[in-house]
């Protein structure tokens, strides 16, 4: 194997640039939180964050360092290390999945950390970690609203997974490959045009139900059940303060980037747009779809818990075998 | 690398096992349980079963073991009584860990360490290409077969949860 | 092909240690002045009255175990959607005959009532 006999050198090369990832990530995380707040104060009318530094910039390190110095106590009768380990498994779960996103390419060099033949399945098993955080933390508050809240939201994100594996199936027949690189440098030779395409224009259904799965999957508002405050107080999070709020509010930003960054990957042709150069290009793509999830934020009332099984359980799903099914028939009649 | 890697695998697999059996409260058992799939994932890893550590992690770590945690969480924090014990239980344990050891023993007899066959290209092998020609072309009968066994499940977990929605 | 792994193992390592510093953090850092009100469950308020684990609904259950059923069955499509190309119309049939069964099953769920959240 290569592994032994490769220069020290080249795993350093890696290390650092695991870093720099995962600095940019946060770096992101809390210009997302920064774009949220005023992004939503616009939507209605209120000027947003604006008092620490340049357009309130600064305002998200204000907020994270008087987090970090306030309290954060485990409350009484309840199992301690379940409690500190629940926020660790949802940043850990969110962290890794960028562990195979791929960067884009510039020059010619290309950037990512992990290129497996798996890609997206890894990304769809740590995500699938994302239930112990929420129902351990739910369970280790001893708050009944706490546990109520972590089991619907667990319940929630179960249901949601299925539509959204099922949605990206079409992506995987037309590719043929698992692979996020494959996937955004998917080339068709029509007529004329050769080259790559934003997958959209082929399984436009599978990106609809994509969006919706990925929504609720990251337990954002029309979805946000678990922080539903008139019946649940804060759900899950009621009961953590400090850092370890943080944690859990950190994870998921991340995953909200996360799955914003996969729909740019699946369906938008990632990094290829236009003239423009790829790893700008890529950041585009993200920070629309990033808008997009505030715009609904801003626009839609939260659903009832029921409506939103109903959504998952006889809408999503039956929809998403059906798009399975109409597209292998199409692309098996199509070639012949 | 690749076998200091595989012992501290097995070395999670083992501590996770243990803390399934030792710890009072379900939850943490589970959490337990978890570990062990993790690592019996990782153990997949390290033969080139790269699509089988993934199912591994998604449908092991992922749904069944949250299957359980459900359950644990439904019944609440009832820690495991264990006030009644086993006459001779000690020795009983005892004896059934080294007939257990014997088993493995005897089995490691019959074990060929082999190289890969001859003209298998490992760069494919365990990709989700290969294991699709295997899945889809010679083990086509009991992939078919699952479907049943997936239906029998949906119709007895409808019929076992029944019972309880009727009473409610 | 295991050095493509490589890097997930250093990327994991690293998070881990980016976890631990951040779990210290959360004890070192802020004050520590717990006091027994403090420490009881929030309920807006109100001074608890019940524990907090009580028997919750059976659906949670029933949700899981469906959704370990749909989960194995989305874990055969992806390896069946990769070689569909070259499977064609037998791949399709295949795929069909088992889709066919487990839709039997959705549909058996659904007239039984086990979608229903009310």
């Amino acid at each position: 194997m290569s592994l032994y006999n490769d220069p020290i050198g080249h795993w350093v090369v890696v290390t650092v640039a695991i870093a720099l990832l995962l600095f940019v990530v946060l770096t992101a995380t809390a210009y997302t939180v920064w774009f949220e707040r005023v992004a939503l104060g616009r939507i209605q009318r209120r000027p947003g964050p604006n008092r620490v530094g340049p357009f309130g910039l600064l305002q998200l390190a204000a907020d994270g360092i008087k987090l970090a110095f306030k309290e954060s106590f485990v409350p009484a009768e309840t199992d301690k290390l379940l409690f500190v380990i629940a926020p660790t498994i949802a940043v850990a779960a969110a962290f890794l999945s960028w562990a195979v996103i791929p960067i884009g390419l510039w020059y010619n060099v290309q950037y990512w950390i992990a290129d497996v033949n798996i890609g997206v399945l890894l990304i769809f098993a740590f995500s699938s970690l994302n239930v112990y955080a929420i129902v351990i933390g739910g369970y280790a508050s001893n708050n009944k609203y706490s546990l109520l809240g972590g089991l619907r939201s667990a319940a929630q994100l179960i249901s949601y997974e299925m539509a959204l594996g099922l949605s990206l199936v079409p992506t995987f027949m037309i590719v043929g490959s698992l692979r996020l690189r494959d996937i955004v440098e998917y080339t068709v030779h029509w007529g004329w045009y050769n080259g790559p395409i934003p997958l959209i224009l082929l399984t436009p259904i599978g990106f609809v139900i994509y969006l919706m799965a990925a929504v609720a999957e990251t337990n954002r508002a029309p979805f946000d059940l678990p922080e539903a405050e008139q019946e649940l107080i804060g759900g899950f999070l009621t009961e953590y303060s400090g850092l370890k709020f943080v944690m859990f509010y950190l994870a998921e930003y991340i995953n909200m980037i996360t799955v914003s960054a996969l729909a740019a990957l699946l369906f938008f042709g990632g990094w290829y747009l236009w003239v423009i150069p790829p790893v700008i290009a890529f950041f585009i793509k993200i920070v629309l779809f990033l808008f997009l999830y505030i715009w609904l934020r801003g626009t839609f009332p939260r659903l009832r818990y029921d409506m939103l099984m109903r959504l998952g359980w006889k809408v999503l799903l039956p929809l998403a075998i059906a798009n399975v099914i109409v597209t292998g028939i199409v692309l098996v009649a199509t070639q012949g | 690398m690749a076998i200091a890697i595989f012992f501290i695998a097995a070395a999670m697999a083992v501590a996770g096992a243990v803390g399934v059996v030792s710890f009072r409260e379900p939850i943490r058992s589970v959490l337990s349980l978890v570990v062990v799939m993790l690592a019996l994932a990782i153990l997949f890893l390290l033969l080139s079963a790269q699509f089988v550590f993934v199912v591994q992690i998604i449908v092991y770590a992922g749904a069944v073991m949250v299957l359980f945690l459900f359950v644990i969480a439904l019944f609440g924090p009832s820690r495991e009584l264990a006030r009644t014990r086993l006459r001779f239980q000690s020795w009983l344990s005892g004896l059934f860990v080294l007939a257990l050891l014997g088993l493995i023993w005897a089995m490691l007899q019959g074990v060929q360490y082999r190289q890969p066959d001859k003209g298998v290209d490992l760069s494919v092998f365990g990709t989700v290409q290969a294991i699709a020609v295997g899945l889809f072309t010679t083990y086509l009968y009991p992939f078919e077969l699952t479907s049943i066994l997936l239906l029998v499940a949906a119709i007895g977990a409808i019929y076992l949860s029944r019972k309880r929605i009727d009473d409610l | 092909m295991l050095e493509s792994y490589v890097p997930l193992l250093i990327f994991v390592l690293i998070v881990l240690g980016l976890l631990g510093a951040l779990v210290t953090l959360s004890f070192v850092l802020g004050p520590s002045k717990p006091y027994k009100a403090k420490l009881n469950p929030y309920e807006s308020g109100i001074v608890p009255d019940s524990p907090a684990h009580r028997r919750m609904s059976v659906r949670f259950y029933l949700t899981a175990m469906l959704f370990i059923i749909f989960d194995v069955e989305a874990v055969f499509f992806y390896p069946w959607a990769v070689l569909l190309r070259q499977l064609k119309w037998f791949g399709l049939i295949e795929m069909g005959v088992f889709m066919g069964i487990l839709l039997v099953a959705l549909a058996h769920i659904w007239r039984k009532g086990g979608l229903e959240w009310d």
